[in-house]
Parts: structure tokens; C-alpha cells; sequence
């Protein structure tokens, strides 16, 4: 754990309890008109109804990092655990599985999110789903090489002759050398997924009103562009920030001499 | 092996070349001047060895040994002095002249020049220096800016240098693992003869030679330096064998200001050696009699029946090979480079998809595919092969390695247990710290021989463990191998070049030649390795096969 993997978990954990500490803000209860600039009692100003924007603006975080990290968790773990498998699976059923996680990965992801919202509408857990499914199959493709040329070194062939078992090679082998690449692999995954996730709410096909994400408030405040308004902006200044605070905790980790190392 | 490639000078391939045609012995300036050179070379997150004042003069056709104990910073001061700075080396100051000019302070575009044309480095672990799926050829003859002719220039003389080395299989499109260790080394050598390079640095040449081969190899490199009018660095600890060969030897242990990570001389010998039991207590166990659980730490008996393996292009490597390993002594096996010795031992360890015969441990068959072995099966055998490094897993701890294999072995796996594991192998204790990583090849190598030793083995199988070792570690490394030997607790079958090692530990011996056992001695009972005898030897060029 590094100090800006540190800061970053503390970000996220701002959001995470910030609506409940700064209070979530009724949706009925309008605190000035809208699209007042920023003020003293309206830090960013108000939103196209009048509520305080810095507090939807902490709603909406919680909802948006929560569906994130979820999606990018489920989406790691099941690229991960597909990736050993294929590599361990050798013969047709690895190639079948390689080749339809390649026929998965050429789909677009807006279709399939489009197809999934409208056969099973729009809620959280089919948002986490959508998003699972567009990002697993390039965590697999990311983490396949990689993976495959660890297997392939002479300590692992060490290993099978000495009778270790699958737990010791994948847990210990593999992944401990992996490892660099697959925390690279999460972060970008986890950036994936908010600008994924944003780009649908934009769309309409995400988070629905009442409840909100960082890209819904950028569509419900579009108007507010016409009224000279930073309101459709700050949700957006959000997102990259959060995506480049993301980057930088992981800044300079790919890099093959950053190695980490276990101690028993 | 008398037809030395004298190529023709190659100037074809040569005219982009810096300096071509040199007339060899002509009043020319000194290769390489070295003044008062400092490095600091980080062995650990700790640790800084410090080398001071180093200096040296090479005259054309002159060849120097830069020698010094395993892990203190040969490959890492000579890549320095071409240039070639690795992470962990600093250059602190000194002069460094290729033909007069400075080369320390070289931008890297006009070193990069230099590099593979005027200054040759020959890799020593020639199993990582090459891509395991380009043929070795190819990458050998690969260098940038030449042209189509002077690319078949360059494959030409690397055929005579083949040839010269006695290197099997130039025109068949091989890959790296189709050599022996012996003739990877020597075919990295042979690049020596493909180009027209000033200075040469050459990282343990011969480590996987048999003696007599050493010698002519040697020969060859250097009449081919004192044709061209080059100088060479020659990194090694075989100073016994180079000191004849050379014109000087620089000794990296006199420039060091900071002492290595290094064990403390020969008065901390008597403490560590407790860990290994002495020679005295020699118990024998009379034959395979009593199987009980407590049998697993002590040496099996093994036995080989017809083993025959086959590459996949049909060429058998081995044929009809037949021994016999009573329990808890120590065999070996000998033979020339690429005669199939490390084939016997990866058939052994289940390794050949191709493998038939028969492998009895303790007089019941092992299944010849290490997926047909159960794990208990497995955990039987130790393996230390030729070079360790790459079959270590780099992210993990030396103490991590080491526990888990004592906890394997139902040894106690606290306290001072594993440091008493290093100590056998006069590595310090604050190495249980260490990634593996950190570890020089030397120390990787003395590593690998306690983590065997730790898991206390019935089988041993070595190849050529001490090959890549200075001569002081070598010795650490038999002391340790001859005590384990004397305790009759692991049965060893040993790979060596090494005479001084097999007279020491082997009590018989197995001799191959071209995948077939040829002899062999046995003080107790004859027919033991002479089973195949009847087979002849076949010399072709197509029975060498893939070793």
C-alpha cells in the first residue's frame, strides 16, 4: 500500500460518507433559484431546480463510485479467474474460450448496455451487470499475455515438479508476477467504468432521477449551458478528476523494476 | 577441429564498420585503457560494494581475466566499462578509453554505434541472452545496418565458427532449446567469428565445458583475436584454467573499498557447518528393506531401464539408457557436451512427453510423466539445474523459499532453522530478507543447493551445479554435497565437467556419448552402467540429435 494508493482509497471513502455526513438533501427542497452562480451558502452554486449543486454533486459521487468499484471488482475477478483458466486449459478448450472472449470483445459495449437496459430495465445491479460484462473481457485480454509467459518460465515448470499445487502456482507464481501489470489493468478497468458509466447516464440508459450519478447531473443541468451556468461543467470536472487521481496512484507502476515483494 | 574458420576477413560485411581491415599487430594504439575507475554497485537495498582505482591496459591480441567471488560485480564493472550502465551501477569517476577515445560519457546514440560492432559482448547465461522462439541463428547474425550481403557474410563465417566449435545443427532452424548448455555457450561464442569487433567482453566462456574442450575453444578465440587485432575481458572465476590462458588478470577483490555481502572467512566455517551432520555419522541403512514413513528422508534407490527419448522431429537424444543408483550414494553421470546428460535427468523428473523405458524408485516403477506421479511422488526428488536464477520464482523471498520447504519436509521451519539452511551454504542470514531478484547468479546458484538440501530429498539430481561458481564457492558448495553424501540421507545422481567435483562426491559413474551409455565405472558391482553397452554408438551427424 503506497501513499497515494492511500489518498486515493481516502477520496473515495469521502464519497462514500459524505452524503450522510453533509445530509442528502430532499429533492423537494429547493435552497435558492436555479442555476444561481456560486456563493457563500451555495459553494458551486445551484442546479435547474434550485438545489444546492455541491450537495448533489456528493450524492451523486456515492452512487457513481459505488457502481464503479463493484463493476470493476466483479469485472477483475472474473477476468482474472477466465484468464488462468485459459491458460491452464490447454487444447480446444482453451482456444474456445480465447475466441469467444475475442468474439465478446468485438461487440460494442453501448449495445450491449443498450440491449441489457431495455430487456431488463434500468437498476443498479443491471448497471454493475452491463458494465461487468463490457470490462471483464479486456481485463482477460490485458492479463492473458502476461499470464501466459509467467506460466511458461522455468520456476513454474520448478513448481509442478515439486508438487506444488494449482493454489501455490496461481497464488504464488503467477500472480505475485503479475501482480504489476493487473493493478495497472484495475485502475484503468475502474476509469473505464466511470466513463462508461457516465456516458450512459448521459444517454438516459443510466441512473435514473430521483436518483442521480455524475453524468446525470450533467444531463439534467444541459440547460443551464444556455444560462452562462458552471452547473452542466462541475459534475464533468468530477469525473476527470477522480479518473486522474485513479491514474496517478498508479503512475510509474507498469514499469517491469517496480516489483513487489512478499514477505511471509 | 584443426580447421580453424580463418574468414576471410569478411570485409564485406565489415566496410560499415568503424575501424575495417585492421592489419593485426601493426603499431596500434592500446584498446582499452582503464585509470582509476570507481563504481558503486548496489548488491542489496543496503548494501553498496564499492570498487576503487581499478585500472587496466589492453594491448591488440592481449585477452585479461577480470576475476573475483560470485556475486562482487565482474558482469556488472565490465557492462560498466563498455558503457552499459545496469540500474544498479553508478560510475563515480575514472577514465575509460576504447582506442583513445573517452568512453565514459558517450551519449548513448554513438555508444549504441559502437556496441555489437566495435565492442562485442558475449552473454554469459546463454539460456536468458537469446529469444527462446528465434532461431538462434538469426539472432546471432542479427545486427543493425547491415544489408543483405553483409547478413550472408556474417552467416557464413558463423557457420565455420559452428563447425569450428564443434556446434551441431547450423542449417536446421533451431531454436534455443534444441542446444545443450555447452553448445549455447559456445554458439554465443561463435559471434566472435561473424564480426570484426576491438574490444571483446566475454562473461564465463566455459562454465559449461568439459575441460579438454575448454582448451581448444579458448585457442580458437584467441587466434581469432590476435587475427583481427582485438583485446578481450574475459570474466570468470576458473582463474586455475585462465591463468595460463591470459596475458593479465585483474582481481575485482583488490578494488574493493566496501566489503560485498559476503559469509566472514574460513573462521566462521566451524560454526556453520554444524547444520550439516558430520562425515562420522554414517549411518547405512541395508537396502529397501524396512519401508516405513520415516523412510522419506532417506536416500532411494534408483534404477533406469531402457530409457529412450525422442525429439520431435524423430532424432532419438537418448537411446536405450540403463543404470542403476544404490540408495544413498552418489553417481555420475559424464560425457561430452551434448551427449544427452540433462535429458537423463529431466526424464527422470517426468519431463519428456516422449520418454519410454522404465524408472524404479526403491524398486517400484515411477511413472515416466510427472502428471502420472502423485505429489508424494514428486516431493521424492530434488532438481538443481545448470543455472538456478530462472527457475526461481523472482518475487519471492529467499526466507519464504526456504521455510516452505523445510515446512514441506516436516522439518522444523522456525527459529534458526533457515538461517542454519543458508549458513550450510555460507550465504548470511539477513539473505532471508532478500527477493530473489536481488541474488547474484553465483548466489542464486549456492540458494538453489540449500533449498534442495532443505527439503532433504531422497533423489538428488545436479547438473552441473558448480559450473557458474568461483572456486572458494565451488568448494563451500561440494563440502556441503559431501556431507549430505556421507549421511547416505539423499540418493545423488550428478551432471559434471568438473573432475575435481565427480572424484570427490561420485562413488560410480555413467559415461554417454551421443544419447547412449558407453561405460561407466562402479567399485561395488559391474553391470550397472554398462547395460546399453551393446548398442554401438552411432557418430553420425544425425545421431547427435537434439541433445
Amino acid at each position: 500500500m503506497t501513499r497515494r494508493m492511500i489518498v486515493f482509497c481516502l477520496f473515495v471513502l469521502f464519497f462514500l460518507v459524505a452524503p450522510s455526513v453533509f445530509g442528502t438533501g430532499a429533492p423537494d427542497r429547493y435552497d435558492g433559484l436555479p442555476f444561481d452562480p456560486p456563493s457563500a451558502t451555495h459553494l458551486l452554486g445551484t442546479d435547474y431546480l434550485g438545489r444546492d449543486l455541491g450537495r448533489q454533486i456528493l450524492n451523486a459521487g456515492r452512487t457513481t463510485l459505488v457502481i464503479c468499484i463493484v463493476a470493476t471488482a466483479l469485472a477483475f475477478a472474473l477476468g482474472l479467474g477466465i484468464t488462468v483458466l485459459s491458460v491452464l486449459v490447454t487444447g480446444i478448450g482453451g482456444a474456445l474460450l480465447t475466441r469467444s472472449m475475442d468474439a465478446l470483445i468485438a461487440i460494442p459495449g453501448l449495445i450491449i448496455a443498450f440491449v441489457l437496459v431495455a430487456a431488463l430495465g434500468s437498476s443498479l445491479p443491471v448497471l454493475i451487470l452491463v458494465i461487468t460484462l463490457v470490462e471483464f473481457c479486456v481485463i482477460f485480454r490485458t492479463l492473458r499475455g502476461p499470464t501466459a509467459q509467467v506460466m511458461a518460465q522455468p520456476f513454474v515448470a520448478m513448481s509442478r515438479i515439486r508438487g506444488e499445487g494449482l493454489i501455490y502456482i496461481v497464488g504464488r507464481d503467477v500472480w505475485l508476477n503479475i501482480r504489476p501489470y493487473a493493478v495497472v489493468e484495475l485502475v484503468y478497468r475502474f476509469i473505464s467504468s466511470l466513463l462508461f458509466l457516465s456516458a450512459l447516464s448521459m444517454l438516459g440508459i443510466g441512473v435514473q432521477p430521483p436518483a442521480s450519478d455524475w453524468g446525470t447531473l450533467i444531463k439534467l443541468n444541459a440547460a443551464g449551458l444556455l444560462l452562462g451556468s458552471p452547473a452542466p461543467l462541475l459534475p464533468g470536472v468530477f469525473i476527470v478528476a477522480t479518473s486522474l487521481l485513479a491514474l496517478w496512484t498508479v503512475a510509474g507502476r507498469s514499469s517491469p523494476t517496480a516489483r513487489m515483494i512478499v514477505k511471509e | 577441429m584443426s580447421a580453424l574458420p580463418v574468414p576471410d576477413g569478411g570485409r564485406a560485411a565489415d566496410a560499415t564498420a568503424a575501424q575495417p581491415g585492421h592489419p593485426p599487430k601493426a603499431a596500434d594504439p592500446d584498446i582499452l585503457t582503464v585509470r582509476n575507475l570507481a563504481l558503486g554497485i548496489a548488491t542489496s537495498a543496503r548494501r553498496v560494494t564499492r570498487i576503487d582505482d581499478l585500472g587496466l591496459t589492453l594491448r591488440p591480441g592481449e585477452m585479461q581475466a577480470v576475476v573475483g567471488p560470485s556475486g562482487c560485480g565482474k558482469t556488472s564493472a565490465c557492462l560498466a566499462l563498455i558503457g552499459w550502465n545496469r540500474p544498479n551501477v553508478q560510475v563515480l569517476g575514472g577514465d575509460v578509453r576504447l582506442l583513445g577515445n573517452a568512453l565514459l560519457g558517450t551519449p548513448p546514440d554513438r555508444l549504441k554505434r559502437l556496441w555489437g560492432r566495435d565492442i562485442l559482448y558475449v552473454p554469459q547465461s546463454s539460456a536468458t541472452a537469446l529469444v527462446p522462439s528465434r532461431r538462434v541463428v538469426d539472432q546471432l547474425t542479427a545486427f543493425p545496418g547491415d544489408d543483405r550481403a553483409a547478413r550472408q557474410a556474417r552467416r557464413r563465417r558463423l557457420g565455420d565458427a559452428f563447425q569450428a566449435l564443434g556446434v551441431p545443427g547450423f542449417g536446421e532452424s533451431r531454436l534455443a532449446h534444441h542446444f545443450s548448455g555447452g553448445q549455447l555457450q559456445r554458439s554465443l561464442l561463435a559471434t566472435v567469428f561473424a564480426t570484426r569487433p576491438r574490444l571483446l567482453v566475454i562473461d564465463e566462456p566455459t562454465t559449461a565445458l568439459q575441460p579438454s574442450l575448454k582448451t581448444q575453444v579458448m585457442a580458437l578465440v584467441k587466434a581469432r583475436l590476435s587475427e583481427i587485432g582485438a583485446a578481450a575481458l574475459v570474466v570468470t572465476h576458473e582463474l586455475d584454467f585462465f591463468r595460463d590462458q591470459v596475458d593479465g588478470v585483474v582481481d575485482l577483490t583488490t578494488h574493493i573499498v566496501s566489503q560485498p555481502d559476503r559469509p566472514a572467512g574460513p573462521a566462521a566455517v566451524g560454526q556453520t557447518g554444524k547444520s550439516v551432520p558430520a562425515p562420522t555419522a554414517v549411518r547405512r541403512h541395508n537396502g529397501p528393506a524396512e519401508r516405513t514413513t520415516a523412510d522419506h528422508a532417506r536416500g532411494a534407490s534408483v534404477a533406469a531401464d531402457g530409457l529412450t527419448v525422442t525429439a520431435q522431429d524423430g532424432h532419438p537424444i537418448i537411446r536405450d539408457v540403463s543404470f542403476e543408483v544404490r540408495p544413498g550414494t552418489c553417481v555420475a553421470l559424464l560425457g561430452p557436451s551434448g551427449a544427452g546428460k540433462t535429458t537423463v535427468l529431466r526424464t527422470i523428473l517426468g519431463q519428456h512427453g516422449t520418454a519410454s523405458g522404465r524408472i524404479a524408485v526403491d524398486g517400484r516403477d515411477l511413472p515416466l510423466q510427472i502428471r502420472h506421479r502423485r505429489r508424494q511422488q514428486k516431493r521424492w526428488i530434488e532438481y538443481v539445474p545448470q543455472s538456478v536464477r530462472p527457475h526461481l520464482n523472482p518475487a519471492l523471498t529467499v526466507g519464504y523459499l526456504v521455510r516452505r520447504r523445510l515446512r514441506q519436509a516436516g522439518r522444523p521451519h522456525t527459529g534458526d532453522q533457515p538461517a542454519e539452511v543458508l549458513a550450510a551454504l555460507r550465504l548470511p542470514t539477513h539473505y532471508l530478507d532478500k527477493p530473489v531478484d536481488a541474488l547474484s547468479g553465483g548466489e542464486c546458484q549456492r540458494l538453489g543447493i540449500a533449498l534442495a538440501l532443505a527439503s532433504a530429498p531422497r533423489i538428488l539430481l545436479l547438473d552441473e551445479v558448480t559450473a557458474s561458481l568461483d572456486v572458494a564457492t565451488a568448494m563451500v558448495v561440494s563440502e556441503a554435497l559431501e556431507a549430505i553424501r556421507n549421511d547416505r540421507r539423499s540418493t545423488i545422481l550428478l551432471v559434471s565437467h568438473q573432475p575435481a567435483l565427480v572424484q570427490r562426491l561420485a562413488e560410480a559413474t555413467v559415461e554417454l556419448r551421443d544419447g547412449v551409455v558407453v561405460g561407466g565405472a562402479d567399485p561395488y558391482r559391474s553391470g550397472a552402467g554398462g547395460a546399453g553397452g551393446p548398442s554401438p554408438p552411432d557418430r553420425t551427424e544425425e545421431a547427435r540429435a537434439y541433445p
